[in-house]
């Protein structure tokens, strides 16, 4: 096998890990409560903000 | 009273908000060409310093990669100059520009100490930065950390090589200004991989991990 066609496969070795990964983590991580706070905390600051109107 | 647009001029937490759909649709094209661009520039100049020679030749003196490293070390001790402006033509020498010695000579202990006496391990290094730089900038994959790695190589480059001969210096400098604004924008935030782990991270950095802090900061 050619330098340049083991050196491709090490690229293409190097998008599948970044692909994985972020797989892995999409599947692994919950952020539901995180993005659920988020929105509360901007509801809140658009009510307290709208309150000063 | 406080100002009455303040509800309708929320702070974005990210992201970007244009006026309209097409206006946001054009800033994400123009984004994803401009970071994929990079990262193509990078894997062009992947596979004439292609490991385990880096294309040199003679014990590792000459030639691929060997001859920049040569040249940035021959070139170290000039009086060299960047952003060089020839304002009067009939003048000799450029009316503006930046001295930048003190850096090229820095530039040459670290080639001459680190570089050179290392170069069949160093190179991989070069080369594994660079192979990074062009998956981070075309996947936008911890695109902020991959456009930090090209403003740091394209800086040593820039420092190194633009006072070299038969040198452009625009060509460096322009490497590190568009490696400069995507470091700025994270382009992966807008088309790539970024997209689905930023809110992960911050999820885990909410929940005090200093690991997800830090990988939110490289996306």
């Amino acid at each position: 096998m050619s330098p340049e066609i083991v050196l491709l496969l090490v690229l293409l070795g190097g998008v599948v890990a970044a692909v994985v990964f972020t797989i892995v983590i999409v599947a692994v991580v919950d952020f539901s409560d995180a993005s659920a706070r988020g929105e509360a905390e901007q509801e809140r600051g658009e009510g307290e903000e709208s309150e000063h109107v | 009273m406080a100002d009455t647009n303040s509800v309708g001029t929320q702070e974005p937490r990210e992201g970007i908000y244009a006026s309209s759909r097409l206006e946001r649709g054009l800033i994400v094209l123009t984004i994803a060409v401009a970071s994929i661009g990079l990262g193509y520039l990078f894997f062009t100049q992947l596979w004439w310093k292609a490991p385990p020679e880096f294309g040199c030749r003679d014990d590792f003196t000459k030639g691929g990669l060997c001859f920049f490293i040569e040249e940035e070390s021959a070139i170290a001790g000039d009086a060299n100059k960047l952003l060089k402006a020839d304002i009067i033509g009939s003048n000799p020498g450029s009316e503006l520009s930046v001295p930048i010695g003190w850096a090229t000579q820095l530039n040459g202990i670290f080639i001459d100490t680190v570089v050179k006496p290392n170069i069949r391990w160093f190179g991989y290094v070069i080369w594994g930065t660079e192979a990074f730089i062009f998956l981070s900038m075309c996947l936008g994959f911890f695109s902020r950390l991959g456009a930090l790695a090209a403003i740091g190589m394209g800086s040593q480059l820039m420092i190194g090589l633009s006072n070299a001969p038969n040198e452009w210096e625009w060509s460096y400098i322009l490497i590190v200004l568009l490696a400069v604004a995507m470091f700025g924008l994270a382009p992966g935030r807008y088309f790539g991989l970024d997209r689905l782990l930023r809110p992960r991270f911050r999820a885990l950095s909410e929940r005090g991990s200093r690991v997800g802090r830090l990988l939110l900061w490289f996306t």
